[in-house]
C-alpha cells in the first residue's frame, strides 16, 4: 500500500460518516478504520495517517455514545409503560395464586361455589341423561357442598 | 341428609369434565427459568458495556469528557439501564406469579386436604352433615382440586392474555437496546485499539524488528568467527535491548488480544441475548395460543436459548471475577 491510497482511503471512509447513522453503521465505519490501521505498512512515512486515526476515533466512540444515548431514550417510554403494565398483571396474578394457597376465606367461599356450579351441572347432566344413581349422588354433593358454604364467614 | 360415598361414577364425571374443559395449567418452570436467564443477561449487559466506557476519555460534541466527569455518558447510559433493570424487575415479578399459579395448581390436593380439615371443624355443627368421614372428605379434596385447577387455568389465561403486549413491547425495546450496547462496547474498544494499543504496538515493533534481524546477522557472524569479538560485543548489545522492548511488547500484545476478544465475546454476548429475548418473546405468546387452542405451550426453543445466555452470563461473571483478582 502506498501512502496515496492510505490517504485515499482514510478519506473516503472519514467522509462516509453523514448525519443520521445509526450507532450500529458508525461502528461499520469505525471497524473500516481500524481495519486500515492493521493494513498500513509500519513505517514513519504512514505515522500521519496512524495519527489522523488516532484523531478521529474519539470523536466516532463520541458519536457512536450520543446515537446509542438517543436511542435508548427514545424507547424509554415504551418501556416503562411496557413494565406498568406487567406490574399490574403480576400483581393480580399474585393475588391470584394466594388465593389458590387458600390463605383467604373468600377463597374457600369462591372454590366452594366453583365446585357447587361443576356438581350442580353434573347433576343436571345426569338426570338429563336418565342417570339416577349419579344424580342422586351429586345431588347429596351439592347440599353438602351448600351446607359448607353457609357457614364460611368472608370479609 | 348423610355424605355422599365416594363413588367412583362421581370422580370419573368430575375428571371426566376438567378434561373436556381443557383446563390442565402448564408447568411454567421452564418459563419461569427463562426469564430468570434473560434478567441476568440484562444486568450483565449493561454492565458490559457501561464499565468499558466509563473508563475513557470520550468527544462529544467536540469537547472530550474525561473518565469520572459529572457529565460522562456513561453516567447517563447507566441511568438509562437502570431504566431496564426496573423492567427486567417486572419481568422477574410476573413470571415468579405465573410460577405461583402453576404451584398452586401442582399442589392444589395438598391445598385442598389443608382447607378440608378447616371445613370439617366449620362443618361440625351442621346437622345431618358428615364430613368427618374419609371418603365425604376425600370427595370434598376431590371436588376443591378440580375447583382450584379450572380456576388457576382460568386466572393463568386472564394473566398471559393480559401480558402479552406488553412483553412483545418489552422484548422489542430489549432487542434494540442490546444492538445498541453491542455497538457501544464495540466502538469503545475499537477506541482503545485506535488511539493507544496498536499505535503503541506498532512503535515497539518498528524497533523490536530491526533488533531482532541485526541479532540474527550477528550471531551469523560469529557463527562464522568465534573470535569476532565486535560482533559479540553488538550481539550483547542487542540481546540487552531485545530484553528491554520484550516486556513492552507482550505487555501490549496481551491487550491487543484482550481488546480484540472483548470485541469478539461483545458481539457473542449480544447476539446470544437477542436471541433469547426474541425465543421468550415468542414463547410468550405460544403461551396464550396455548391457552386459546388447549394444548400445552412448547418451551424447548426457550430453554435451550435461556441455557446459551446463561453460559454466557456465566463466563462474563467468571471473567470479570478474574479481572477484579489481577
Amino acid at each position: 500500500m502506498t501512502f496515496q491510497e492510505a490517504q485515499a482511503r482514510f478519506a473516503a471512509i472519514v467522509q462516509s460518516v453523514g448525519p443520521g447513522l445509526s450507532p450500529t453503521q458508525l461502528v461499520q465505519v469505525q471497524s473500516q478504520l481500524n481495519d486500515l490501521l492493521e493494513a498500513l505498512p509500519n513505517t514513519a512515512e504512514f505515522d500521519p495517517i496512524v495519527e489522523a486515526i488516532q484523531a478521529v476515533s474519539p470523536r466516532l466512540t463520541g458519536q457512536v455514545t450520543q446515537a446509542v444515548l438517543d436511542d435508548l431514550a427514545s424507547r424509554s417510554a415504551a418501556l416503562a409503560a411496557g413494565a406498568a403494565l406487567l406490574d399490574e398483571t403480576a400483581s393480580k396474578a399474585s393475588t391470584d395464586a394466594r388465593l389458590l394457597q387458600f390463605d383467604k376465606p373468600q377463597l374457600v367461599a369462591a372454590v366452594l361455589a366453583k365446585a357447587v356450579d361443576v356438581a350442580q351441572g353434573l347433576c343436571d347432566e345426569a338426570r338429563a341423561k336418565g342417570l339416577s344413581d349419579v344424580a342422586k349422588d351429586t345431588e347429596t354433593l351439592v347440599v353438602l357442598l351448600k351446607q359448607m358454604q353457609s357457614k364460611i364467614k368472608v370479609g | 341428609m348423610h355424605a355422599a360415598p365416594l363413588t367412583p361414577r362421581l370422580l370419573v364425571g368430575f375428571a371426566f369434565a376438567l378434561l373436556l374443559a381443557g383446563c390442565q395449567t402448564p408447568d411454567l418452570k421452564p418459563f419461569a427459568d427463562a426469564s430468570g436467564a434473560l434478567v441476568s443477561g440484562i444486568n450483565q449487559g449493561g454492565d458490559m458495556a457501561i464499565a468499558p466506557l466509563a473508563g475513557q476519555a470520550v468527544m462529544i460534541n467536540g469537547v472530550l469528557v474525561e473518565p469520572g466527569a459529572p457529565d460522562h455518558p456513561a453516567a447517563k447510559l447507566g441511568a438509562l439501564w437502570t431504566e431496564r433493570r426496573a423492567a427486567a424487575d417486572a419481568l422477574l415479578a410476573y413470571s415468579e406469579s405465573l410460577a405461583a399459579i402453576s404451584d398452586a395448581a401442582a399442589n392444589r390436593k395438598a391445598n385442598a386436604s389443608t382447607l378440608v380439615d378447616s371445613v370439617r371443624h366449620l362443618a361440625a355443627a351442621v346437622p345431618g352433615v358428615n364430613v368427618s368421614s374419609n371418603a365425604a372428605g376425600d370427595l370434598v379434596v376431590f371436588v376443591l382440586g378440580a375447583g382450584i385447577e379450572v380456576k388457576a387455568w382460568h386466572d393463568m389465561d386472564a394473566a398471559v392474555n393480559s401480558a402479552d403486549p406488553a412483553i412483545q413491547a418489552i422484548a422489542g425495546v430489549l432487542k434494540q437496546d442490546f444492538a445498541a450496547l453491542a455497538a457501544e462496547l464495540e466502538s469503545v474498544s475499537l477506541n482503545q485499539l485506535m488511539t493507544a494499543t496498536t499505535p503503541a504496538l506498532r512503535e515497539v515493533e518498528r524497533l523490536y524488528a530491526p533488533v531482532r534481524e541485526k541479532q540474527k546477522a550477528q550471531r551469523l557472524l560469529l557463527a562464522n568467527d568465534l573470535s569476532n569479538v565486535s560482533a559479540a560485543a553488538e550481539l550483547l548489545r542487542l540481546d540487552s535491548l531485545r530484553a528491554g522492548l520484550e516486556p513492552d511488547l507482550t505487555a501490549l500484545q496481551a491487550e491487543k488480544r484482550r481488546l480484540e476478544d472483548t470485541r469478539a465475546a461483545g458481539r457473542d454476548f449480544y447476539a446470544a441475548a437477542g436471541g433469547a429475548i426474541d425465543a421468550w418473546a415468542a414463547a410468550h405468546h405460544d403461551l396464550v395460543s396455548s391457552f386459546e387452542e388447549h394444548r400445552g405451550p412448547n418451551l424447548k426453543l426457550l430453554a435451550a436459548r435461556a441455557q446459551e445466555l446463561n453460559a454466557l452470563v456465566k463466563e462474563f461473571r467468571s471473567e470479570r471475577t478474574a479481572e477484579a483478582a489481577r
